[in-house]
């Protein structure tokens, strides 16, 4: 059955571009029911994984500029109420800081990374589910990949050794 | 291998195993019985004719040229109105006034008198392959267009009412999102509170006539008073309230089905 074959990988890209349980259910429950909806729309000249992909990335992506946009809004918010207020906080760690970086990089580059580094996605899958040629989808991983050394510089020292 | 390519690889392990990592089981079941609901296929499977399903997409049921005619509605009554205040005669004003309907103080024609027509629950059908709105009739009483002008109108609410879900959906969104992680914002609240009276006015409006968008619209009614009623000293157990209200009744999923594909 197509939802069996594909969904557990749908699924985990969503969880990692989401980073939340809920919204990852929302993003593949969405991009299933338009991919049967549009079931007729589909052309065998690629793979059915390959078209539900480029519609997992198109709900994805849309749904968390909703949720980032929202977001935003609410924190500039909190900012304004804690003016004055100073914080002290901890020296984040490693993987926190890992964390910040892939967050803080752009759309294009964290996208292009997560699929790429993190779930394995060949860049002929990643162009064609972000409608991208596969040599846009390395020059993408490769200044995400400069962005995080960047970042994460203060470290390199423990990791090279 | 240089040291850049052996931070790569470092950090590309890393990332694999601490970054967002995806529960061990992934909930298909849930997911699927989600799916299944969206598509409004009930028991019955997928895999067969998409016209079976309750839910059609929003652009096949709404062509384009809705659109242009609410427009060309909307500029009419604003040309109408401004008419009126620049001062028609009585027998003119007569020639507007729809049968059965009365005149407030000032000469205008009272809302509540004006008899509503019921939106077209088949406005799929009434798609007539692009050639264009149906054309009224012959007859004098034709010649003022009292068909047009409800139709549009009917329509009018449609694309109203899109618009609201659309903006229920993200704020549902939103809210989901601050759900699971336990916060609660002042102003997801206040969103809420504009977005309740809005459901209220469109459920007694001829928007609600059709009974698939009834359904849907009290759903969300009631989805949003208890987010409006939530507090920062809520209880867990009204939050999960909240939470069973929106998966156990698919106001989400049914909302997204409900709105506009954009790009399709």
């Amino acid at each position: 059955m197509l939802y069996d074959q594909h969904v557990d990988r749908v699924y985990r890209l969503a969880f990692r571009l989401a980073g939340e349980d809920e919204l990852a259910r929302d993003f593949t429950q969405e991009t299933f029911i338009r991919a049967f909806q549009r079931l007729k729309d589909f052309r065998s000249e690629s793979s059915f994984g390959t078209w539900i992909h480029t519609i997992a990335m198109s709900v994805s992506l849309n749904g968390l500029r909703k949720v980032k946009k929202f977001r935003t809004r609410e924190s500039s918010l909190d900012d304004a109420l804690t003016v004055g207020i100073v914080t002290r906080r901890a020296e984040p760690d490693l993987k926190e800081r890992l964390r910040q970086a892939i967050d803080n990089l752009p759309e294009g580059y964290r996208t292009v990374f997560v699929m790429h580094d993190v779930e394995g996605y060949t860049h002929e899958e990643i162009g064609e589910a972000l409608g991208v040629q596969p040599g846009t989808s390395k020059a993408q991983l490769f200044r995400a990949r400069a962005r995080l050394r960047e970042a994460l510089a203060d470290f390199a020292g423990e990791w090279v050794s | 291998m240089s040291d850049e390519d052996r931070m790569d690889a470092l950090l590309r392990q890393m990332a694999a195993e601490e970054y967002n990592r995806p529960p061990e089981i992934v909930p298909r079941e849930q997911m699927w019985e989600a799916v299944r609901q969206g598509l409004g296929t009930g028991d019955k499977g997928l895999g067969g004719n998409e016209e079976q399903g309750t839910v059609l997409p929003f652009r096949r049921r709404v062509p384009r040229w809705v659109y242009y005619a609410v427009a060309a509605a909307l500029l009419l009554a604003l040309g109408i109105q401004l008419g009126r205040l620049i001062g028609p005669s009585p027998a003119a004003q007569e020639a507007v006034v729809p049968k059965g309907s009365q005149l407030d103080s000032l000469g205008r024609v009272s809302p509540d008198s004006v008899p509503l027509v019921a939106p077209r629950s088949d406005l799929a059908r009434s798609d007539d392959g692009g050639k264009g709105p149906p054309k009224p009739k012959g007859g004098p009483e034709r010649q003022l267009g009292p068909d047009a002008p409800d139709d549009i109108r009917a329509r009018a609410y449609t694309v109203a009412t899109a618009q609201h879900l659309t903006e229920a959906e993200a704020m549902l969104t939103a809210f989901k999102g601050d759900l699971s992680q336990g916060r609660m914002d002042a102003e997801i609240s206040a969103w809420g509170k504009d977005l309740l009276s809005n459901t209220r006015l469109l459920l007694d409006s001829p928007a609600a006539r059709d009974p698939v968008r009834r359904r849907l619209l009290q759903d969300l009614e009631l989805v949003l008073v208890q987010i409006v009623q939530l507090s920062p000293k809520s209880s867990a157990r009204d939050r999960d309230l909240i939470k069973g209200a929106l998966t156990d009744d698919r106001v989400l999923t049914r909302l997204r089905t409900a709105i506009p594909v954009k790009g399709t």
